[in-house]
Protein backbone atom coordinates (compact mmCIF):
# COMPACT_ATOMS: atom_id res chain seq x y z
CA UNK A 1 0.00 0.00 0.00
CA UNK A 2 1.40 3.52 -0.64
CA UNK A 3 -0.04 6.71 1.31
CA UNK A 4 -0.78 9.91 0.02
CA UNK A 5 3.27 11.57 1.05
CA UNK A 6 4.13 8.03 -1.29
CA UNK A 7 2.34 8.96 -4.33
CA UNK A 8 3.58 12.49 -3.97
CA UNK A 9 7.26 11.78 -3.86
CA UNK A 10 6.38 9.25 -7.04
CA UNK A 11 4.17 11.32 -9.84
CA UNK A 12 5.10 14.95 -10.64
CA UNK A 13 1.16 16.03 -9.60
CA UNK A 14 0.63 18.20 -6.80
CA UNK A 15 -2.63 19.46 -4.86
CA UNK A 16 -5.47 20.29 -6.10
CA UNK A 17 -4.30 17.98 -9.05
CA UNK A 18 -3.11 15.00 -7.26
CA UNK A 19 -6.19 12.73 -7.28
CA UNK A 20 -5.49 9.66 -5.67
CA UNK A 21 -5.37 9.33 -1.92
CA UNK A 22 -4.39 5.73 -1.72
CA UNK A 23 -2.83 2.37 -3.63
CA UNK A 24 -4.24 -0.32 -2.01
CA UNK A 25 -2.71 -2.87 -4.37
CA UNK A 26 -0.26 -3.11 -6.61
CA UNK A 27 1.80 -5.44 -8.54
CA UNK A 28 4.99 -3.78 -10.17
CA UNK A 29 5.07 -3.00 -12.90
CA UNK A 30 1.79 -3.81 -14.47
CA UNK A 31 -1.28 -3.82 -12.24
CA UNK A 32 -2.15 -0.92 -9.73
CA UNK A 33 -5.83 -0.35 -7.45
CA UNK A 34 -6.13 3.45 -6.40
CA UNK A 35 -8.63 4.81 -4.47
CA UNK A 36 -10.07 9.19 -4.65
CA UNK A 37 -12.61 10.06 -2.80
CA UNK A 38 -14.82 12.93 -4.43
CA UNK A 39 -15.85 15.33 -1.92
CA UNK A 40 -17.75 18.37 -2.32
CA UNK A 41 -15.09 20.91 -1.03
CA UNK A 42 -12.77 20.16 -4.38
CA UNK A 43 -12.62 23.19 -7.03
CA UNK A 44 -14.66 21.55 -9.84
CA UNK A 45 -17.79 22.24 -7.34
CA UNK A 46 -17.32 25.84 -6.52
CA UNK A 47 -19.57 28.76 -8.02
CA UNK A 48 -22.15 26.27 -9.07
CA UNK A 49 -25.35 28.20 -9.63
CA UNK A 50 -27.77 28.56 -6.55
CA UNK A 51 -30.18 26.06 -6.76
CA UNK A 52 -28.03 23.95 -9.08
CA UNK A 53 -29.81 20.11 -9.30
CA UNK A 54 -28.18 16.92 -8.34
CA UNK A 55 -26.89 16.06 -11.93
CA UNK A 56 -24.84 19.35 -11.75
CA UNK A 57 -22.96 17.56 -9.04
CA UNK A 58 -21.62 14.86 -11.02
CA UNK A 59 -17.89 14.59 -11.54
CA UNK A 60 -16.47 16.23 -13.94
CA UNK A 61 -15.24 13.25 -16.51
CA UNK A 62 -12.31 14.75 -17.32
CA UNK A 63 -11.23 14.50 -13.88
CA UNK A 64 -12.36 11.07 -13.62
CA UNK A 65 -10.19 10.33 -16.54
CA UNK A 66 -6.96 12.24 -14.70
CA UNK A 67 -7.33 10.54 -11.65
CA UNK A 68 -7.67 7.16 -13.70
CA UNK A 69 -4.73 7.86 -15.33
CA UNK A 70 -2.83 8.70 -12.24
CA UNK A 71 -2.92 5.32 -11.45
CA UNK A 72 -0.67 4.29 -14.26
CA UNK A 73 1.95 7.23 -13.61
CA UNK A 74 2.04 5.73 -10.19
CA UNK A 75 2.93 2.32 -11.50
CA UNK A 76 5.18 4.02 -14.68
CA UNK A 77 7.91 6.47 -12.42
CA UNK A 78 7.98 3.20 -9.59
CA UNK A 79 9.25 1.63 -12.37
CA UNK A 80 11.29 4.18 -14.10
CA UNK A 81 12.84 4.91 -10.81
CA UNK A 82 13.69 1.16 -10.04
CA UNK A 83 15.26 0.61 -13.44
CA UNK A 84 16.76 3.89 -14.06
CA UNK A 85 17.33 5.46 -10.60
CA UNK A 86 16.03 8.67 -9.46
CA UNK A 87 14.98 10.83 -12.86
CA UNK A 88 13.43 14.09 -13.02
CA UNK A 89 11.63 16.93 -14.76
CA UNK A 90 9.78 14.54 -17.03
CA UNK A 91 6.06 14.28 -16.90
CA UNK A 92 3.50 11.48 -18.54
CA UNK A 93 0.77 12.88 -20.58
CA UNK A 94 -2.52 11.27 -22.27
CA UNK A 95 -2.29 11.33 -25.93
CA UNK A 96 -5.04 9.77 -26.98
CA UNK A 97 -7.70 7.24 -25.82
CA UNK A 98 -10.13 4.77 -26.98
CA UNK A 99 -13.21 3.06 -26.13
CA UNK A 100 -13.97 4.86 -22.75
CA UNK A 101 -16.99 4.65 -21.61
CA UNK A 102 -19.16 6.32 -18.28
CA UNK A 103 -21.39 4.02 -16.85
CA UNK A 104 -22.61 5.87 -14.08
CA UNK A 105 -22.50 8.93 -12.50
CA UNK A 106 -20.16 9.80 -9.77
CA UNK A 107 -21.04 12.54 -6.99
CA UNK A 108 -19.87 14.04 -3.78
CA UNK A 109 -19.30 10.99 -1.29
CA UNK A 110 -18.79 8.17 -3.32
CA UNK A 111 -14.95 6.74 -3.38
CA UNK A 112 -13.58 5.69 -6.30
CA UNK A 113 -11.64 2.52 -7.39
CA UNK A 114 -9.43 2.72 -9.88
CA UNK A 115 -7.89 -0.63 -11.36
CA UNK A 116 -5.44 0.44 -13.95
CA UNK A 117 -3.31 -2.37 -16.22
CA UNK A 118 -0.36 -1.03 -17.98
CA UNK A 119 -0.40 -3.71 -21.04
CA UNK A 120 2.73 -2.64 -22.48
CA UNK A 121 5.56 -0.36 -22.52
CA UNK A 122 7.47 0.81 -24.90
CA UNK A 123 10.33 3.02 -24.76
CA UNK A 124 8.90 6.18 -23.50
CA UNK A 125 5.33 5.34 -23.57
CA UNK A 126 2.59 3.10 -22.06
CA UNK A 127 -0.43 1.37 -23.73
CA UNK A 128 -3.07 0.94 -20.25
CA UNK A 129 -6.42 -0.02 -20.13
CA UNK A 130 -8.80 -0.88 -17.06
CA UNK A 131 -12.12 0.22 -14.88
CA UNK A 132 -13.80 2.47 -12.25
CA UNK A 133 -16.13 1.33 -9.34
CA UNK A 134 -17.73 2.65 -6.91
CA UNK A 135 -18.42 -0.07 -4.36
CA UNK A 136 -19.62 -2.99 -6.78
CA UNK A 137 -20.78 -0.79 -9.41
CA UNK A 138 -18.43 -0.06 -12.53
CA UNK A 139 -18.56 3.52 -13.10
CA UNK A 140 -16.22 3.50 -16.08
CA UNK A 141 -14.42 1.39 -18.36
CA UNK A 142 -11.35 2.43 -20.13
CA UNK A 143 -10.96 0.03 -23.30
CA UNK A 144 -7.38 1.48 -24.61
CA UNK A 145 -5.15 4.45 -23.45
CA UNK A 146 -1.66 5.89 -24.29
CA UNK A 147 0.64 8.30 -22.57
CA UNK A 148 4.23 9.70 -23.49
CA UNK A 149 6.54 10.48 -21.10
CA UNK A 150 8.34 14.25 -22.01
CA UNK A 151 11.25 16.25 -20.75
CA UNK A 152 9.75 19.33 -19.21
CA UNK A 153 12.20 20.75 -21.28
CA UNK A 154 10.71 19.35 -24.66
CA UNK A 155 7.21 20.31 -23.84
CA UNK A 156 6.50 23.06 -26.25
CA UNK A 157 3.35 25.11 -26.80
CA UNK A 158 3.30 25.60 -30.17
CA UNK A 159 1.74 22.18 -32.41
CA UNK A 160 3.48 19.04 -31.89
CA UNK B 1 -33.46 28.19 -36.25
CA UNK B 2 -31.16 30.72 -36.82
CA UNK B 3 -27.16 31.21 -36.43
CA UNK B 4 -26.38 32.98 -33.30
CA UNK B 5 -23.16 35.10 -32.63
CA UNK B 6 -20.88 34.63 -30.56
CA UNK B 7 -22.23 35.27 -26.96
CA UNK B 8 -19.86 35.50 -23.78
CA UNK B 9 -20.62 33.19 -20.95
CA UNK B 10 -19.49 33.65 -17.47
CA UNK B 11 -21.45 33.75 -13.81
CA UNK B 12 -22.52 30.69 -12.11
CA UNK B 13 -21.31 27.04 -13.28
CA UNK B 14 -24.43 25.01 -14.76
CA UNK B 15 -22.55 21.99 -13.68
CA UNK B 16 -18.70 20.82 -11.98
CA UNK B 17 -16.13 21.44 -13.86
CA UNK B 18 -12.74 21.20 -13.91
CA UNK B 19 -12.40 24.65 -15.80
CA UNK B 20 -12.76 27.87 -15.03
CA UNK B 21 -16.60 28.40 -16.87
CA UNK B 22 -16.02 31.72 -18.93
CA UNK B 23 -16.10 31.21 -22.66
CA UNK B 24 -17.50 32.10 -25.94
CA UNK B 25 -20.36 30.44 -27.50
CA UNK B 26 -21.35 30.50 -31.19
CA UNK B 27 -23.82 28.39 -32.34
CA UNK B 28 -23.85 27.81 -36.12
CA UNK B 29 -27.29 25.71 -36.77
CA UNK B 30 -28.89 23.13 -35.09
CA UNK B 31 -25.90 20.50 -35.67
CA UNK B 32 -23.14 22.72 -35.22
CA UNK B 33 -21.23 24.98 -32.73
CA UNK B 34 -18.00 26.19 -31.65
CA UNK B 35 -16.57 27.39 -27.88
CA UNK B 36 -13.64 29.04 -27.25
CA UNK B 37 -12.17 29.50 -23.83
CA UNK B 38 -8.71 31.17 -22.79
CA UNK B 39 -6.40 29.16 -20.87
CA UNK B 40 -6.04 30.81 -17.62
CA UNK B 41 -2.76 30.66 -14.96
CA UNK B 42 -5.35 31.03 -12.65
CA UNK B 43 -7.89 27.94 -13.23
CA UNK B 44 -7.32 26.28 -9.82
CA UNK B 45 -6.00 22.57 -11.09
CA UNK B 46 -3.09 24.14 -13.26
CA UNK B 47 -1.32 24.67 -10.67
CA UNK B 48 -0.71 21.41 -9.38
CA UNK B 49 -0.35 20.36 -13.14
CA UNK B 50 2.50 20.53 -12.93
CA UNK B 51 3.85 22.64 -9.76
CA UNK B 52 7.55 23.63 -12.03
CA UNK B 53 5.99 23.95 -15.47
CA UNK B 54 2.04 24.28 -16.63
CA UNK B 55 0.45 21.54 -18.63
CA UNK B 56 -3.20 22.23 -19.48
CA UNK B 57 -4.35 18.36 -19.41
CA UNK B 58 -5.63 17.24 -22.76
CA UNK B 59 -8.54 15.71 -20.74
CA UNK B 60 -9.78 19.19 -19.50
CA UNK B 61 -10.39 19.93 -23.24
CA UNK B 62 -13.11 17.41 -23.28
CA UNK B 63 -14.88 19.45 -20.46
CA UNK B 64 -15.48 21.91 -23.38
CA UNK B 65 -16.64 19.61 -26.28
CA UNK B 66 -18.81 18.84 -23.30
CA UNK B 67 -20.09 22.43 -22.43
CA UNK B 68 -20.75 23.21 -26.90
CA UNK B 69 -22.87 20.20 -26.78
CA UNK B 70 -25.04 21.85 -23.69
CA UNK B 71 -25.04 24.85 -25.29
CA UNK B 72 -26.25 23.58 -28.35
CA UNK B 73 -29.03 21.41 -26.27
CA UNK B 74 -29.72 24.75 -24.49
CA UNK B 75 -30.46 26.64 -27.31
CA UNK B 76 -31.97 24.20 -29.96
CA UNK B 77 -34.36 22.25 -27.17
CA UNK B 78 -34.88 24.62 -24.19
CA UNK B 79 -33.15 25.38 -20.91
CA UNK B 80 -34.39 22.19 -19.26
CA UNK B 81 -32.54 19.61 -21.94
CA UNK B 82 -29.02 17.89 -20.63
CA UNK B 83 -26.53 15.99 -22.04
CA UNK B 84 -24.72 13.21 -19.63
CA UNK B 85 -21.11 11.71 -21.81
CA UNK B 86 -21.91 7.87 -22.17
CA UNK B 87 -18.70 7.35 -23.88
CA UNK B 88 -15.44 9.04 -25.30
CA UNK B 89 -14.88 6.78 -28.56
CA UNK B 90 -11.96 8.29 -29.64
CA UNK B 91 -9.83 11.35 -28.45
CA UNK B 92 -6.41 12.25 -29.64
CA UNK B 93 -4.05 15.11 -28.21
CA UNK B 94 -1.70 16.54 -30.70
CA UNK B 95 -0.42 19.65 -29.38
CA UNK B 96 0.22 21.38 -26.12
CA UNK B 97 -1.80 24.18 -24.76
CA UNK B 98 -0.22 26.89 -21.52
CA UNK B 99 -1.76 29.88 -20.26
CA UNK B 100 -2.82 32.75 -22.35
CA UNK B 101 -3.81 29.95 -25.42
CA UNK B 102 -6.97 30.27 -26.60
CA UNK B 103 -8.63 26.81 -27.13
CA UNK B 104 -10.97 27.05 -29.83
CA UNK B 105 -13.60 24.22 -30.18
CA UNK B 106 -15.29 23.24 -33.13
CA UNK B 107 -18.15 20.21 -32.40
CA UNK B 108 -20.73 18.67 -35.35
CA UNK B 109 -23.50 17.29 -33.54
CA UNK B 110 -25.58 14.29 -34.75
CA UNK B 111 -28.17 11.88 -33.61
CA UNK B 112 -27.14 8.40 -33.43
CA UNK B 113 -29.87 6.69 -31.89
CA UNK B 114 -33.38 8.02 -29.25
CA UNK B 115 -31.39 9.93 -27.02
CA UNK B 116 -28.76 9.57 -28.34
CA UNK B 117 -26.33 12.53 -29.53
CA UNK B 118 -22.59 11.79 -31.06
CA UNK B 119 -20.12 14.89 -31.31
CA UNK B 120 -16.98 14.87 -33.15
CA UNK B 121 -14.83 17.99 -32.36
CA UNK B 122 -11.82 19.41 -33.63
CA UNK B 123 -10.17 21.46 -31.16
CA UNK B 124 -7.48 23.59 -32.32
CA UNK B 125 -5.25 27.20 -30.73
CA UNK B 126 -3.85 29.26 -32.98
CA UNK B 127 -4.87 27.22 -35.73
CA UNK B 128 -3.30 24.59 -35.08
CA UNK B 129 -4.77 20.91 -34.07
CA UNK B 130 -4.67 20.61 -30.60
CA UNK B 131 -7.03 17.38 -30.13
CA UNK B 132 -9.58 15.68 -32.18
CA UNK B 133 -12.25 14.00 -30.28
CA UNK B 134 -15.82 11.68 -30.29
CA UNK B 135 -18.27 11.57 -28.05
CA UNK B 136 -21.22 10.39 -27.59
CA UNK B 137 -23.87 11.94 -25.17
CA UNK B 138 -27.45 10.96 -23.48
CA UNK B 139 -29.71 13.67 -23.84
CA UNK B 140 -32.45 14.29 -21.58
CA UNK B 141 -35.13 16.24 -23.62
CA UNK B 142 -37.05 17.47 -20.37
CA UNK B 143 -35.94 17.13 -16.63
CA UNK B 144 -36.91 19.66 -13.74
CA UNK B 145 -34.26 21.95 -12.63
CA UNK B 146 -32.61 25.12 -14.29
CA UNK B 147 -29.52 25.10 -15.65
CA UNK B 148 -28.88 28.94 -15.11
Amino acid sequence: MLEYADIRGLIPHAHPMLLVDRVVEWQPYDRIVTVKSVTGSEPCYKGLAPGAPHRAFAYPPSLLMESWGQGAAILWMRRVRDKEGERTGAAPILAAARNMRFHREVFPGDTLRHVVRIDQYSGSSVIMSGESYVGDDQVAEIGYAIAVLRPSEELTWGAA
Amino acid sequence: MNAAGPVVVTGPRPRATSVDPAHTVTVHSPAEVSVSRLVSADDPYLEGHYPEFTVYPGAFIVESVYQAVLHLLWRTRGADAWARPVSIDSVRFTGALAPGDTLDVHCACEPTAPGRLAATARCTTAGNTAAQVRMTFEVTPSEGGSHA
